[in-house]
């Protein structure tokens, strides 16, 4: 009986303890949170608004194909998707998809590695490497939408395409569309590129 | 002997008790520390690079006749 009554003072010890540091726990987290107040009755908060985008979906691959026979290049383009004078395969064609994770609208400006000239080479009339921003969310582009169904050439050194990308869960995404015009005396074998999306906070 | 019985069922049911709130006090404990942590690395780790990739097979009959 006495040792059942010492492992109960014990354990009682323990719980008391145990209420001590859980109670103490969320009492700093607490003043962490919102400043406490003295007794004049401010509280300060501070809310941290965070700007970040992510690709959904982050790559783009086309695929291995040949230009057609006889043809002076191929086009390949994602928003049909379609292939034109060559045998790259559609299946799993699909524009890069882009989403605002942060917590406030931000203006996204897009760049790539490479141009036409520096990805295909070959000759200049018969190669195109262009893009097509359009919102994937109705309304996550304002005021306007980009490039709306036009292509334009990419841009190595950046295009704002978005002054207000916006972080509401259903107005947050835009998606990347692509055309490619390849040369039949370009380069060959695996030709690729890196896009870069660089925000900053929208005014 | 009625007593004894009695006092030994009080002190098990205590133990219990004391054990399943200790359970529940980590617990708790650990939760809280986890959305702290959250609460102070607010950071929203996106990746903004993309890739586009394609493979072109050279065709040596292509470009013969210059259309396209």
């Amino acid at each position: 009986m006495n040792s059942q009554k010492l492992v109960l003072i014990t354990i009682t010890i323990v719980l008391i303890l145990n209420t001590i540091i859980s109670y103490n726990l969320p009492q700093s987290f607490i003043k962490g949170l919102s400043g406490l107040a003295g007794s004049e009755g401010y509280v300060n908060i501070t809310v941290e608004t965070i700007i970040s985008v992510n690709f959904t979906q982050e790559t783009l691959n086309f695929g291995p194909g040949s230009i057609d026979d006889g043809q002076s290049n191929a086009t390949l383009e994602t928003s049909g998707p379609s292939v034109l004078r060559g045998n790259w395969s559609t299946s799993g064609m699909s524009g890069l998809v882009l989403e605002n994770i942060g917590s406030r609208n931000v203006t996204l400006t897009l760049s790539t590695n490479k141009n036409a000239s520096s990805l295909f080479g070959g000759s200049q009339g018969h190669r195109r490497y262009m893009w097509n921003i359009t919102s994937n969310e109705t309304g996550s582009c304002s005021p306007g939408a980009l490039s709306n169904s036009t292509f334009r050439n990419v841009n190595t050194s950046g295009y704002l395409f978005c002054e207000q990308l916006g972080y509401l869960s259903d107005q947050d995404t835009l998606r990347i569309d692509f055309l490619l015009t390849i040369p039949y005396d370009g380069n060959s074998g695996i030709l690729s590129d890196t896009i870069t999306a660089t925000i900053s906070a929208a005014p | 002997m009625i007593r004894k019985m009695v006092s030994d069922r009080l002190i098990v049911t205590l133990l219990v008790v004391a054990i399943l709130l200790s359970v529940f006090s980590i617990v708790m404990t650990m939760s809280l520390n986890i959305n702290k942590q959250l609460y102070n690395n607010p950071q929203a780790e996106g990746n903004n690079q993309a890739n586009v990739e394609l493979t072109v097979v050279p065709n040596p009959q292509a470009g013969s006749n210059g259309s396209g």
